[in-house]
């Protein structure tokens, strides 16, 4: 699709900041409608990257699992882990990588807990691994649209503020 | 229900609580942002008592059906009636009702305080910026104020489960892991390796078991362009626990996401503390304190999961639940893992 879905909706996203919320005359329908606006922004990028993250998530947790093995004791922990190690993506839609993600997300949580508790190099390198995928767990969650429209809301807030303020010192 | 059933049936309730009153009425109307955990009405109420009009604007805090967190309007209603006309302030509460008959859950009315803005980001630009400093000062000495109330002495004695000064942590950490657990819709690896890490590290024991608001930071107070706080608002959570919880809170960086050196966009983060250790004559003691403002991270994630939980099974589809389920979650779980990552 030309223009693309996130810069369709990133103009919608805009054009509901810097048109539509400064002419709402209610203060709560003004904010939501702001609100409206963020989440539209964190859908388009969403939109854009929704997949390759996934995907590029997925390769990383199976091949840390795979890395991991050497220092796993739990043996059933071990077996899961390396039938997920060698996994593959066969369904490129959003829910089903979603489902494959979160299913290895859960397997990252009990390799942390594992190696947390276990003694030796070993387990503190894969431990140090698994804080590296987890930075790169949340980097590839961040928005970048929500500072940005963020910024541009609080101008409408300021102004609303000030108009609000300046009605009390009229009324009688 | 509807915003003008509402209106109908408050009318009603309104006549019965004041039957000296003749033709209550409401006038406008305006439903308030920002309500996650009650739906919130500014109501102007209009009657006539002994000859002479009234027209006073009143606060109406209707539980959801469908909470976020899971607490009682009572809760709210004794803090404000507790705090009413001390140090704290707090606007005059009015009545609560239990009784579904009326708005079909619990509500509470309460004076409105007019004149004032809760929106702390306004403190990051001119001209609300020129208070920042003073709000700053003035919501650290209140925070420190609620911590040395003595609870018997304002009627809160008996109405909050007491605690252990060494269970404090472990309590508020069952609680809010419990809570995560119910309504995780997906795994949150980050939020577990933090609450196994509150569990291996506990904090001392409480130095005094004291008020805790439970949500005390920018956003739930009421300031005006004196730099006066009018308010402080959003006692639902409020308990019986360690005096570093609320401080610890307040500091969550969520809440300055900008401005991360800066409480709540108001005054450095030190600084707030010193002024809380002045007034209170409690010890921060720093490691106690990143305990529990890595729980605070912990607690914070735990209520965007709600939000997410909610808003997706469609219970709740107010847009504040839908972005703050995902924008805070996705903030916070960053702020845990630097704080996660500066402790190791």
């Amino acid at each position: 699709m030309r223009p693309s879905g996130e810069h369709i909706l990133q103009a919608v996203a805009t054009a509901l900041i810097t048109e539509y919320v400064p002419a709402m005359t209610a203060e709560k329908a003004q904010a939501e409608l702001g609100l409206f606006a963020l989440l539209i922004g964190v859908v388009s990028e969403e939109m854009e990257r929704g997949t390759a993250r996934r995907v590029e998530e997925n390769k990383e947790l199976r091949g840390l699992f795979a890395e991991s093995l050497f220092v796993v004791e739990d043996r059933d922990l071990k077996s899961r882990l390396g039938k997920a190690a060698e996994s593959e993506e066969t369904d490129y839609r959003v829910s089903a990588l979603d489902k494959a993600n979160c299913d290895l997300l859960e397997l990252l949580t009990e390799l942390h807990a594992h190696v947390e508790g276990l003694e030796g190099e070993g387990a503190r390198k894969v431990e140090e691994t698994i804080w590296k995928a987890l930075e790169n767990w949340t980097k590839r969650r961040e928005f970048a649209t929500t500072e940005m429209f963020t910024q541009m809301l609080l101008g409408s807030a300021v102004e609303k503020a000030l108009e609000k303020e300046a009605a009390l010192a009229d009324s009688p | 229900m509807t915003p003008a059933e509402m209106v109908e049936k408050f009318k009603g309730y309104v006549s019965e609580k004041m039957p000296d009153a003749e033709g209550v009425d409401i006038g406008v109307v305006n439903p308030i942002f920002g309500g996650a955990s009650r739906q919130t009405y500014s109501l102007e109420l209009k009657y006539v008592l002994k000859g002479e009009p009234v027209s006073e604007r009143v606060i109406l805090r209707r539980e959801f059906e469908s909470g976020i967190i899971e607490t009682s309007v009572n809760t709210e209603f004794d803090a404000y009636w507790a705090f009413y006309e001390t140090d704290v302030p707090v606007p005059r509460v009015m009545w609560i009702e239990k009784d579904p008959k009326w708005l079909g859950t619990p509500f509470y009315v309460m004076e409105e305080i007019i004149g004032c803005e809760d929106k702390h980001i306004l403190m990051t630009v001119p001209p609300f910026d020129e208070v920042r400093e003073k709000v700053g000062d003035a919501f650290f000495r209140i925070m420190a104020t609620i911590a040395t109330t003595d609870p018997a002495k304002v009627g809160l004695e008996g109405k909050l489960a007491p605690v252990a000064p060494e269970d404090c942590w472990k309590r508020e950490l069952d609680y809010w892991e419990a809570d995560a657990d119910k309504n995780e819709i997906e795994p949150h690896p980050v939020f577990r390796a933090a609450v196994r890490w509150l569990r291996h590290n506990p904090p001392p024991p409480a130095q005094k078991i004291v008020i805790v608001h439970g949500d005390m930071r920018a956003g739930n107070f009421l300031f005006n362009r004196k730099g006066e706080i009018r308010g402080i608002l959003d006692w639902e959570m409020m308990h019986l626990g360690d005096p570093l919880e609320d401080l610890a809170w307040s500091m969550n960086r969520l809440w300055s996401s900008t401005e991360p050196e800066k409480n709540g966009f108001m005054i450095p983060r030190e600084q707030g503390v010193e002024i809380w250790e002045e007034v209170t004559g409690f010890k921060a003691d720093r490691d106690a304190l990143f305990w529990w403002e890595l729980f605070s991270s912990v607690k914070s994630v735990a209520i965007w999961v709600s939000m997410n939980k909610v808003y997706a099974d469609g219970t709740n589809t107010d847009p504040i639940v839908g972005y703050g389920g995902i924008w805070a979650n996705d903030y916070q779980r960053r702020i845990i893992l630097s704080q996660m990552r500066e402790k190791s």
